[in-house]
């Protein structure tokens, strides 16, 4: 194998396939990547078993070939040569050259064939939407999603398809959150998936806020998405997702609107004073009137009182404030709604004109 | 790890079973798969998880050794697959490692076939490991296989065995095995080895020319010169202080078994050290048959005190002392 690259061309996959690749691992070739060459471009794969990145870039290529080389060490060197250097990479034997102006570099590979890389993923089915769509999704929904909980099924995004709309829901059993986006395509037939927390984290990191397509490919054990110069696929939960419609509370009469900013803010202060373990802040509400009070073991109080919009009884109920925190900056707009029944159901917050993400949070008893 | 190793003559009905049930898709998730040491349990299993694994297998059910998922198993880098055992210096099967089994199986197949985890020897697995794994076994997805390696099933506890399949290996038979070891080492005393290894032949092939029966035969001298008053217990515990504790228990497990047959039958038609007869014949004529019995105790406390954190030279020393003074009492 025998190619040439610009080190600017090289850098930038070069640094988010290695992202993948994790650091201390205890078998040497997945702490590798996979570099093939053919014709006129080369491929860099990384893996850490549940999510592969494989990014393409074109470039001049004397000898195709396929091998793996440490990921950490070409990353180093690649981002400490000079700017405009030319690299050329030469795989002899079991040696990697690496040649850059008066720099030498000798890496150790290992053979490609032991490399875990993802081909084919099987029933597949496609789909395209925005870039910036799909990002808005992730981010709206992502931190209600579970962190190694035994219910391996919430550690994960659920992405459902319904006819032309695509849904993503997260729960980690006290709070969820759900945002719905009408693609211009049919996708036909329903389907739910579970993307893990990992790859969601990744996309997370890689989609950016454009108009540009992304092809979505749905496999019976793979989601695979293809930006551009990059392909991004990650392994799926195998479980079911709990049936979340009925989570959703319905018939909650007492509707509170309030302006977004003005009641974070309220929130992050009491915050301060709330019990550091459980987080609890209780809300009164009154005509027009909301307060928020919070108290911790050491007896401080805060207390904080703000105008909303509020017509009904007198409602007492407490919540975790940072998942009240968490919901309300997600939502989009200077107005936030939260519909509440009584001290012991859940509460939906919306944005006013019935947004496109819902969020509900579990009351507590304090 | 070998490409494709024969299934060993003694496991042919056991793997021609798997193999059907493979086939007809009907493999259980958990299989126990138990049997003495040295009877090859641990190759079985591997065996069995590069067949399920293996994209085009042969004839007889054994992986190829060519296709993608073979090459990747054999390099150990299977993402589908998962040998787990004790850590460096570590006794135990730890619950960050089961739980790492759960989180792989409950992610959905890289290669889109089976997933396989085998956990050897199972029965390391402590408390919360054990119960660590009861959620994957009760749950499992489609297409798990969990091969759960153990000589000691006795010690899993019984949540974990109830939802596994067991498959019992046995110990082949004298001929069997001798036909087996004569192939694979036509020199050796082929008896002597199968007769040391408890007719467990891999046992027995891993005991010809090796350190092993090396430090049996120090092992056999220095107890015959305890038993003869020529040497002190302290220096002996001094002197097997460093080698293989387990191994070094398990010899004088056999030699005090034999002198318990001896004493018992007279001419016994089999002993576990048949070229120590002469001497064992000897000894056995010098001590009670209840002196022998509380021997076997002590000894059989040794045993489980080295699954613990006592240390090799008291234990060693606690099993040697009475002997000395058994000898001296005389």
């Amino acid at each position: 194998m025998k190619f040439k690259v610009q080190r600017e061309n090289l850098l930038k996959p070069l640094q988010l396939v290695s992202g993948v690749v994790e650091r201390r691992q205890t078998l040497p070739v997945l702490s590798n990547l996979l570099l093939s060459a053919e014709a006129d471009k080369i491929s860099l794969t990384g893996t850490d078993l549940e999510v592969e990145l494989v990014a393409e870039l074109k470039t001049s290529v004397d000898e195709a070939g396929e091998i793996t080389i440490p990921a950490r060490k070409l990353l180093d060197i690649c981002r400490t040569l000079p700017e405009g250097a030319q690299l050329e990479i030469v795989v002899t034997g079991d040696k990697a050259q690496l040649k850059s102006g008066r720099s030498r570099f000798s890496l150790s590979t290992l053979p490609a064939s032991e490399f875990p890389s993802v081909d084919e993923i099987h029933g597949m089915r496609q789909f395209e939407i925005g870039q910036g769509e799909l990002r808005r999704l992730i981010e709206r929904t992502h931190f209600c999603m579970a962190q190694q909980d035994v219910r391996y099924y919430l550690n994960g995004l659920m992405f459902e398809i319904e006819g032309q709309s695509l849904r993503s829901v997260a729960t980690d059993g006290h709070r969820l959150a759900m945002s719905d986006l009408v693609t211009s395509a049919d996708v036909g037939e329903n389907q739910q998936v579970i993307v893990p927390r990992k790859g969601i984290q990744e996309l997370a990191r890689l989609l950016v806020d454009d108009d540009e397509r992304v092809q979505i490919h749905l496999g019976n054990n793979h989601i695979r998405l293809q930006l551009p110069g990059l392909r991004f696929t990650s392994k799926l939960i195998d479980g079911r997702f709990p049936d979340y419609q009925r989570v959703l509370p319905k018939g909650g009469n007492k509707l509170l609107t309030a302006e977004c900013a003005q009641l974070k803010q309220a929130l992050i202060r009491t915050s301060i004073l709330s019990n550091e373990k459980y987080r609890g802040v209780r809300l009164q509400l009154d005509n027009g009137r909301l307060r928020i009070l919070a108290h911790n073991p050491e007896q401080e109080e805060a207390e904080e009182e703000l105008e909303v919009e509020y017509q009904g009884d007198e409602l007492e109920i407490g919540f975790n404030v940072t998942y009240l925190l968490d919901a309300i900056n997600a939502i989009v707009g200077d107005k936030v709604t939260i519909s509440l029944s009584d001290a012991n159901s859940s509460c939906l917050i919306q944005e006013p004109a019935e947004g496109s993400s819902k969020y509900v949070v579990m009351p507590m008893r304090l | 790890m070998t490409a494709t190793s024969e299934i060993l003559p003694w496991h042919r009905q056991h793997w021609q079973r798997s193999i059907e049930r493979l086939r007809a898709g009907r493999l259980p998730h958990a299989l126990l798969v138990t049997g003495p040491v040295g009877i090859g349990k641990s190759v079985l299993a591997d065996q069995l998880a590069r067949a399920v694994l293996c994209r085009a297998p042969l004839d007889d059910g054994r992986a190829c050794g060519q296709c993608q998922a073979c090459s990747l198993y054999q390099a150990g880098s299977h993402p589908d697959a998962m040998w787990v055992g004790p850590e460096d210096g570590s006794k135990v099967l730890k619950v960050e490692q089961i739980r790492a089994v759960s989180s792989r199986m409950s992610t959905t197949s890289q290669l889109g076939g089976h997933r396989v985890a085998v956990l050897i020897p199972a029965e390391r697995m402590n408390a919360a490991a054990a119960n660590g794994l009861l959620k994957t076994l009760e749950e499992p997805g489609a297409d798990i296989l969990l091969l759960l390696v153990s000589a000691q099933p006795g010690l899993l506890p019984a949540t974990v065995r109830s939802r596994c399949q067991r498959m019992a290996l046995t110990v082949p038979s004298a001929d069997e095995a001798e036909a087996w070891l004569r192939q694979r080492s036509p020199q050796a005393d082929v008896g002597l080895l199968l007769a040391l290894a408890d007719g467990a032949p891999l046992a027995a092939a891993a005991l010809e020319g090796s350190a092993g029966l090396e430090w049996r035969r120090t092992v056999v001298e220095d107890w015959l010169s305890l038993l003869d008053g020529d040497a002190e217990p302290a220096a002996i515990a001094q002197r097997w202080h460093g080698q293989d504790l387990a191994a070094t228990l398990g010899w004088l497990m056999r030699l005090l078994v034999d002198l318990i047959r001896l004493k018992c039958a007279g001419q016994p038609p089999r002993l576990a050290n048949p070229d120590q007869r002469e001497h064992l014949q000897r000894q056995a004529g010098r001590v009670h048959l209840a002196e022998l019995y509380g021997h076997l105790q002590r000894l059989q406390e040794a045993v489980r005190l080295t699954r613990t954190q006592v240390s090799a030279q008291a234990i060693l020393e606690q099993v040697l002392i009475p002997w000395r003074l058994g000898a001296s009492g005389r």
